[in-house]
């Protein structure tokens, strides 16, 4: 489903040159649910961002349904943000003039899907325990709360991959184990999601975990 | 049934404007005043152009002879009503008739009231000859034409009375027989009566008002001179004067000429305060905008992480910007016409010009000028926190904070 070769990430800071991913070949199959894990710097987030079409890798290709997400398009490849790929991130990201209704609705405004889309969106606010918060501003909400709302968000649009990039890093631990149950039962509905944590703790919840580090990847057996 | 709910680019925008009201109010100042200024400017241009044009054009003469030296009262008197006696003998009549290049003439005898009832101030009386008359009977409001008769008026737009009852001046009662059109110039707060009435008002003063009027008969104060079809009015102004001593040719390009130069200071300085309107507000908008764009930098990174082009956020940055300009420079034009309207008769007063509120076509020009420029700043000021926001880099945007 999507395949990732030789990726490579370079950063200039000044006059250093940062290696933050160090070739790293990835195959993602459909319906995988797959953990990485590494501490904080080891190169997870830009992996991430490279998988999703936000930063560009300095080496390698990122093949999505054999399409080369890298050589299309500024246009295409937001298209493909909208309707392909969902990012969530360590913090909800909802939209601060939205309500939480209107962020879950808000990325089928670039879908072209937005006819009934907010039946979807109360749906899908339902699955990620949500319900009757529709209407309040994302300031409302406690943090487990966004990250809740920003599951049903990515969601919204019925995409092929879901890239989270470490979504309970600032969740108690109580709160993780909720978090984390969404995620398995979209994965159940037949969703293909790359989590990336710095925590080892979710082991049990993917089928395969890898493990970054200094920029490579390593793969373990769950 | 379930209330429909949506979201779309326009509700982004408006959020992100109320979201901020104390900036997105600087801005619509900004826009406001901009537009107030230069709306006031055009309007003011275009109502005394549209006063002028509907006046000469009412007056129905191609030239206005007066007595040398009185030129400026009769100039005055026509354009902003401000009430003069003077006068000439109307030999000269006769002499300007057989000037060549002259098709009709026909006088008319100008005598500043005393207070009247119809008025708060003194307005202008104006006698003329119904039988030579061609500038006073076409300008008659439409079912009001009949020729005048003994002790009749016709008033103009703004004088107030009913067809049909009585006025009075330095104690002879009129009746007021017919209503001309408007004009927003000074005949607007003229009266008219038959030449022979005036004199006998003259005559009768003495005895039943408390000033004589000091007039003799056969005195008029100034001939009305159509020119022939194919002369040049210019050329037969030079010849009356030239041919018949005493007198001052007043043509319709000397009074726009002298509205003119009434005008332009005024004018001048809106035009200056537009300016400089402008040039502080493009940069200060431009940076308010800009600051507001570097504040939602990870919000724009956002959105592009969901799917959003460098277009969508170029037109979000812009896109508050220009509503914001458009908002203020209808609320400008709005706030000025409201003033323009309600205090249109004090502003003419005060510059001295002739003011008519103007046409649909002139006011739409008037409308469209102030209203364009508001959005052309509103995109030039918007145009490089647009340009900015569409190219952040949402990788850096996004992680930022957690780095």
């Amino acid at each position: 489903m999507m395949v990732a070769t030789g990726l490579v990430k370079r950063f200039t800071i000044g006059s250093t040159e940062v290696l933050a991913v160090d070739g790293v070949d990835l195959d993602i199959k459909k319906g995988d649910f797959d953990l990485i894990t590494g501490v904080e710097g080891s190169g997870k987030s830009t992996l991430l961002g490279m998988l999703g079409g936000l930063t560009p890798p300095s080496e390698g290709n990122i093949l999505l349904q054999g399409q080369n997400i890298w050589t299309l398009s500024g246009t295409r490849r937001a298209h493909l943000r909208a309707t392909e790929i969902s990012l969530i991130f360590s913090f909800s990201g909802l939209l601060p003039t939205l309500t939480v209704l209107e962020n879950v609705m808000f990325p089928s405004v670039f879908a072209g899907t937005m006819v009934h889309i907010d039946k979807k969106a109360h749906r899908l606010l339902q699955l990620v325990g949500l319900s009757g918060k529709e209407d309040l501003g994302p300031d409302c909400l406690s943090p487990d709360e966004g990250i809740r709302a920003s599951i049903a968000r990515a969601l919204i649009n019925d995409p092929s991959i879901i890239l989270a990039d470490d979504p309970v890093r600032d969740l108690d631990p109580e709160k993780v184990t909720g978090i984390m149950e969404i995620f398995a039962t979209i994965h159940r509905e037949g969703k293909t999601i790359v989590l990336a944590s710095r925590t080892t703790e979710l082991e049990s919840f993917a089928q395969r975990v890898m493990r970054m580090e200094r920029g490579k990847l390593s793969e373990q057996i769950a | 049934m379930a209330e429909y709910r949506w979201v779309n680019l326009g509700k982004l925008v408006w959020r992100g404007i109320r979201k901020k009201p104390l900036r997105s109010f600087g801005v619509l100042i900004c826009f406001t005043l901009i537009a107030a200024s230069l709306f006031s400017a055009v309007s003011l241009l275009g109502g005394t152009a549209e006063s002028l044009h509907i006046g000469i054009s009412r007056m129905g003469s191609d030239l206005l002879v007066v007595p040398e030296g009185d030129d400026t009262r009769g100039e005055t008197m026509i354009l902003r009503g401000h009430p003069s006696t003077f006068a000439f003998p109307d030999s000269k009549l006769e002499k300007i008739a057989e000037i060549d290049g002259v098709e009709q003439v026909c006088p008319q005898l100008y005598i500043a009231s005393l207070q009247a009832s119809c008025c708060s101030l003194p307005v202008q009386l104006i006698g003329f000859d119904p039988d030579r008359d061609f500038t006073i009977i076409p300008w008659l409001a439409s079912g009001d034409r009949h020729p005048l008769g003994k002790d009749e008026i016709f008033v103009g737009a703004r004088i107030s009375g009913d067809i049909g009852s009585p006025l009075m001046f330095y104690g002879h009662t009129f009746t007021i027989a017919g209503r001309l059109e408007p004009t927003g110039m000074g005949l607007d707060t003229s009266v008219f009566m038959r030449l022979e009435d005036v004199y006998q008002m003259a005559e009768e003063s003495g005895s039943k008002a408390v000033q004589q009027i000091n007039l003799q008969q056969g005195q008029v104060s100034s001939i009305l001179v159509k020119v022939r079809h194919g002369a040049e009015p210019n050329l037969v102004a030079a010849l009356i004067q030239a041919q018949v001593p005493g007198t001052r040719v007043i043509t319709p390009s000397t009074l726009i000429s002298r509205v003119t130069d009434q005008l332009s200071d005024t004018l001048d300085q809106i035009y200056l305060v537009t300016g400089l309107l402008v040039l502080i507000s493009l940069p200060v908008v431009g940076i308010i905008a800009y600051h507001a764009a570097l504040e939602r930098r990870r919000e724009l990174g956002l959105i592009i992480a969901m799917g959003g082009s460098a277009i969508f956020v170029f037109v979000i940055v812009i896109a508050e910007t220009l509503l914001l300009a458009a908002a203020g420079g209808l609320i400008g034009i709005a706030a000025a016409s409201l003033i323009l309207y309600s205090y249109q008769d004090l502003i003419a007063l005060s510059l001295e010009v002739p003011f008519l509120w103007p046409s649909f076509f002139r006011i739409s020009v008037s409308i469209m000028i102030p209203l364009l420029l508001a959005i052309v700043i509103g995109v030039a000021a918007g145009l490089y926190p647009a340009l900015w926001s569409s190219a952040v880099d949402p990788y850096d945007e996004i992680w930022r904070e957690n780095r």
